[in-house]
């Protein structure tokens, strides 16, 4: 079975989003929005291949884990994972 | 170890390191002997110093250090550590690397002012743990390195910080904190496992040629790493 996983990362509420504060104070310059308040983050789409769900569940956890986040300053949310027709 | 053998370092040169020669060139100044070893190298067990230089190990792809960590040197590297072998540095995407990798607490983010900051950085360095009986002063040093880094942020949680400061971990800090880093922290030594991380690069301050200015402070890092390599309590005689 194949899959197809979409995964953002974001820096934790608690980390400092200088990438974000920038776009926010363009923002407020340019005059659409005062307080954005936005946050930067990354977007990952792949393809993970297992014999059922649950193997394919747990592959994905451990990509996510081990190399698409550092838990010490990021955080994750797995967008969509759905098999592939 | 024999008094006239040179200590042996290792320089970890992965796909998109640059630091490497400048690396070596410093090593061999400093007294040291100097060779490169590749990142997918398995034993470090030769080195009594490990160096991570500084650069785009992988191009900095996901984010500094994250695929470097993965690298099999890394895990060969995590045996060196376990088993007390040697000591080891790691300078700016090196620094990124260790704590990446977990060798060394916190994180390295995005400077404050999302640019890339290369000069000259006035430093506080504390090679010694402070103690009671003597006056601070004793335990300060003011050095000037150079840093050239984008992602020299430090952060780590309020309990990793507590625990950083509280085990003085804490042996390079920023007079002038340039990019936002929590508790001004330019270094960070592991006092026990002999792990050294940084983001400025001593290994450019070591001749006045290349200089970018005339202070040579880089010495003073690579005098105090042979120091501590020196010391009777070093490696529990491991060697």
């Amino acid at each position: 079975m194949k899959f197809r996983a979409k995964v953002i990362v974001k820096l934790k509420n608690t980390v400092k989003d200088a990438k974000g504060e920038a776009v926010s104070a363009v923002l407020k310059r340019i005059g659409l929005e005062d307080a954005a308040n936005t946050r930067l983050g990354k977007f990952f789409e792949l393809e993970i291949t297992a014999g059922d769900r649950d193997e394919a569940d747990k592959k994905l956890e451990n990509i996510c884990k081990e190399v698409l986040v550092n838990p010490v300053v990021e955080t994750y949310e797995i967008l969509s994972f759905e098999e592939m027709a | 170890m024999g008094v006239f053998r040179k200590l042996k370092a290792g320089i970890i040169v992965f796909l998109g390191t640059n630091c490497d020669r400048d690396t070596k060139f410093a090593l061999e100044r400093a007294g040291f002997k100097a060779e490169y070893v590749f990142h997918t190298a398995s034993d470090l067990s030769a080195y009594d110093l490990i160096v991570l230089p500084g650069g785009f190990s992988f191009g900095d792809y996901i984010r500094a250090g994250r695929l470097a960590k993965l690298s099999p040197v890394v895990f060969a590297l995590k045996k060196y550590v376990e088993k007390g072998r040697g000591f080891v540095l790691g300078i700016c995407n090196g620094f990124q690397i260790l704590c990446e990798a977990g060798f060394l607490p916190g994180a390295l983010v995005e400077n404050a002012s999302t640019r890339f900051i290369s000069r000259d950085e006035e430093l506080v360095f504390m090679p010694k743990v402070p103690c009671n009986s003597a006056s601070e002063a004793t335990f300060f040093e003011e050095i000037t390195l150079p840093i050239a880094h984008k992602e020299g942020s430090f952060y780590a949680d309020s309990a990793d910080l507590a625990r950083i400061e509280k085990e003085n971990m804490v042996f390079l800090r920023y007079k002038n904190n340039p990019n936002g880093s929590l508790n001004d922290i330019a270094g960070l030594y592991d006092r026990k496992q002999k792990v050294m991380g940084m983001m400025p690069h001593p290994e450019r301050a070591v001749s006045k040629e290349c200089a970018q200015s005339d202070v040579l402070d880089g010495f003073k890092i690579f005098d105090f790493i042979k120091a501590e390599m020196a010391s009777p309590a070093a490696f529990g005689g491991a060697r």
